[in-house]
């Protein structure tokens, strides 16, 4: 995958906070293609119903730390949207 | 009255037709609020909110850029775009920059989520609602600013 150790704990800490312990994270998308360059940093979180500013707050905590764009996807457990079969099949649980 | 400072004006005169628009929009729109099943509205009340959504964004748009050029003006560092926000902070025509990184959020979601998740779509159009106001507001405080700031050229 192509996020460093230290920028995969900012987003385990970011989502954490707004999201709670128990929210579960992939990264998806073309962060997790080795060979490729740049682009989106894509997550997927699995959350309890949570405020929407939570989700607003927690996508810029994440730019300004990552100093990347980011693309957040927030679903409950147990979405079965196509984006959540994607992220989950394809992408790394973090 | 230097090419910035025509620049700025030429700008305000564009805000208050956009401005008229969206408020168009915004009273369309409110009469909506909240919506509580997409499938009861109509043709014209998706081109309703269709409007509402992009004449939000292009306003907010145009926000920045005029904040964008008055910070240039005042000799401000403009890049990143985060030196123009807290400047505008400073200058009192923010309340905070957080709540318009948050507004910005929430036009970029309503763009983003289109028919992905419906209940959180009507949070969303819900809050652009509430978020209007205050980019009016906004846009009050900087036609005061350069009212005051660049009297010569005021008003055309």
């Amino acid at each position: 995958m192509r996020i460093s150790p230290d920028q995969a704990q900012i987003i385990c800490q970011q989502i954490h906070q707004y999201f709670g312990d128990t929210a579960a994270i992939w990264l998806f998308g073309s962060r997790v293609i080795d060979n490729k360059k740049g682009g989106d940093v894509d997550l997927y979180v699995e959350a309890d119903p949570h405020p929407l500013l939570n989700e607003i707050r927690c996508k810029i905590g994440l730019e300004e730390g990552l100093e990347m764009p980011v693309d957040l996807i927030v679903r409950e457990p147990f979405d079965a949207s196509p984006i959540a079969r994607i992220a989950k099949t394809r992408g790394l649980k973090l | 009255m230097s090419e910035n400072v025509q620049l700025i004006w030429k700008k305000i005169e564009h805000l208050r037709r956009m401005r008229s628009y969206l408020d168009y929009s915004l009273e369309q729109t409110l009469p909506l609020m909240p919506i509580r099943d997409w499938q009861q509205l109509t043709p014209a009340h998706h081109e309703t909110l269709a409007a509402f959504r992009v004449r939000f964004s292009e306003f907010q748009e145009h926000l920045g850029k005029i904040m964008r050029a008055i910070a240039r003006e005042e000799e401000q560092g403009t890049e990143p775009f985060s030196f123009v926000l807290v400047y505008m902070e400073k200058l009192g025509i923010l309340d905070a920059v957080e709540r318009w990184k948050i507004i910005r959020e929430l036009r970029n979601a309503v763009n983003h989520e289109y028919e992905e998740n419906e209940l959180r779509l009507s949070e969303f159009f819900l809050a652009l609602t509430q978020a209007a106001p205050e980019l009016y507001t906004w846009f009050d405080r900087i036609i005061a600013f350069c009212e005051s700031a660049y009297p010569a050229s005021s008003h055309p």
